[in-house]
């Protein structure tokens, strides 16, 4: 089956594929995008997360059918000219990352986090009774780091929501 | 197509679908038919029911503007993100798997499931449609087209979940809906999901136990150790962990959830 979909801003074709592809094997094996990992295959590692219509989602699990005419960003999308974006420099400042396998999948969840901190600050305090941290902790909760410790990925994703006015 | 083929299945967001694949589970499985293009992703609450379209996502419900049962909004907050982006109300509800955490949740809330086939409309309770793990109770060509709750006033409900992981599938979780009046225990529901054999499964022991009685610690202790007998809960040791660690570990969530919704 032929698929189009926007892979970080560009239209693309994508032959080939079966039902049973995931749009995480559409990334890698067809597109050649090694950003967004295979780690548990449906446990929730977080390390194949990629935004979807502006929503993170696993791509190991999601239908590489269901991407079709969709919008999908990865970590490969977020450079601009050369230059890493806000979440990635902030990550980069902070060490919020050792071995880095992770590293993608946090940063894709932040870059969603960052987007809905944009788009719609008011429901993000809905939701959460207003506590950041609680915010924060449900954005990174589907994510493993195994060498961080966690702290410097959360208080770099404090200081992006702090820059949104969320505090 | 569904009707005339059991080769092919329905999904909605998919997600269940792709670890079942991964796990080799879907050898026979032609093909996918999709539910997205029909309109089943309504949110409608009333006042005496909540209503929710099967192919509402985890993070729609969560953040719609229905005032949320307790033991909903807790069950939801313990899913990814990643997964509520994706997942549907309909789609856990189909897969009866016990540790998916909403299903818990709308056990524990009475709700109903609505079914349609091709010349046909039917309600069911939850109970009866969680036949067993991934036997919903569907013939076929029937499809869930969403499911209802009643809504209660002054209802008391809260989710509670252990797992090895902060978000992970649960070892065991406990949903309960209660009520109190008077000091008394009232209109009791205490749902057990986790790593069971079995779909997620009523503790009509400890309800029992509850139910009438007055709201006191002992009350309480006495009622959730009921989780602990066998047959209570059909669960087997695994690579996780062992059935006794399971049973042990219903007890005291039930007993805490309890206590922290009644807020002893």
């Amino acid at each position: 089956m032929r698929i189009s979909l926007r892979v970080n801003g560009e239209e693309t074709v994508v032959d080939d594929v079966k039902a049973r592809n995931t749009l995480l094997d559409v990334l890698r094996d067809k597109l050649n995008l090694k950003g967004a990992k295979k780690g548990c295959e449906g446990e929730g590692c977080g390390a194949c997360t990629v935004i979807v219509d502006s929503r993170p989602v696993y791509s190991c699990m999601y239908p590489a059918i269901a991407a079709s005419g969709r919008d999908v960003l990865t970590v490969e999308g977020l450079e601009m000219g050369g230059e890493l974006d806000r979440v990635q420099k902030e990550f980069v400042n902070r060490w919020a990352f050792q071995c880095g396998y992770c590293t993608p999948g946090f940063i894709m969840a932040l870059e969603a986090l960052v987007r809905e901190a944009d788009s719609n600050p008011s429901k993000l305090r809905e939701v959460y009774g207003g506590k950041v941290r609680g915010i924060v902790e449900d954005a990174l909760i589907g994510h493993i780091c195994r060498c961080t410790g966690y702290e410097p990925i959360v208080e770099t994703a404090l200081l992006l929501l702090s820059e949104k006015g969320l505090d | 197509m569904l009707l005339s083929n059991q080769d092919f299945i329905p999904i909605a967001g998919g997600s269940a679908i792709y670890i079942f694949s991964a796990k080799g589970l879907l050898q026979d499985v032609r093909g996918f038919v999709s539910l997205n293009s029909i309109p089943l992703n309504g949110i409608h609450g009333s006042d005496a029911y909540v209503e929710l379209g099967a192919t509402v996502t985890h993070q729609e419900l969560l953040e719609s503007r229905l005032q949320l049962p307790g033991v909903l909004r807790e069950a939801l907050l313990t899913i990814p993100k990643e997964v509520r982006s994706v997942g549907t109300v309909g789609g856990q509800l189909c897969t009866c798997f016990p540790n998916f955490d909403l299903n818990v949740a709308l056990l524990a809330l009475d709700a109903e499931v609505m079914v349609t086939g091709s010349d046909h409309v039917r309600s069911e309770g939850i109970e009866k449609f969680f036949k067993g793990v991934l036997e919903p109770d569907l013939r076929r060509g029937e499809i869930v087209t969403g499911i209802r709750f009643p809504k209660k006033r002054d209802l008391l409900s809260g989710y509670s979940k252990a797992a090895l992981t902060a978000h992970g599938f649960s070892l065991i979780s406990v949903g309960v809906a209660l009520k109190v009046s008077g000091g008394f225990f009232e209109d009791v529901r205490v749902a057990v999901g986790g790593t069971l054999n079995t779909s997620p499964v009523r503790l009509k022991g400890v309800e029992g136990a509850l139910r009438g009685r007055a709201v006191t610690h002992q009350t309480i202790s006495e009622a959730a150790e009921l989780a602990l007998r066998d047959g209570a809960l059909n669960v087997s040791t695994d690579f996780k962990t062992s059935s006794e660690y399971k049973r042990h570990l219903a007890s005291v969530l039930i007993r805490r959830t309890i206590l922290r919704v009644v807020g002893l």
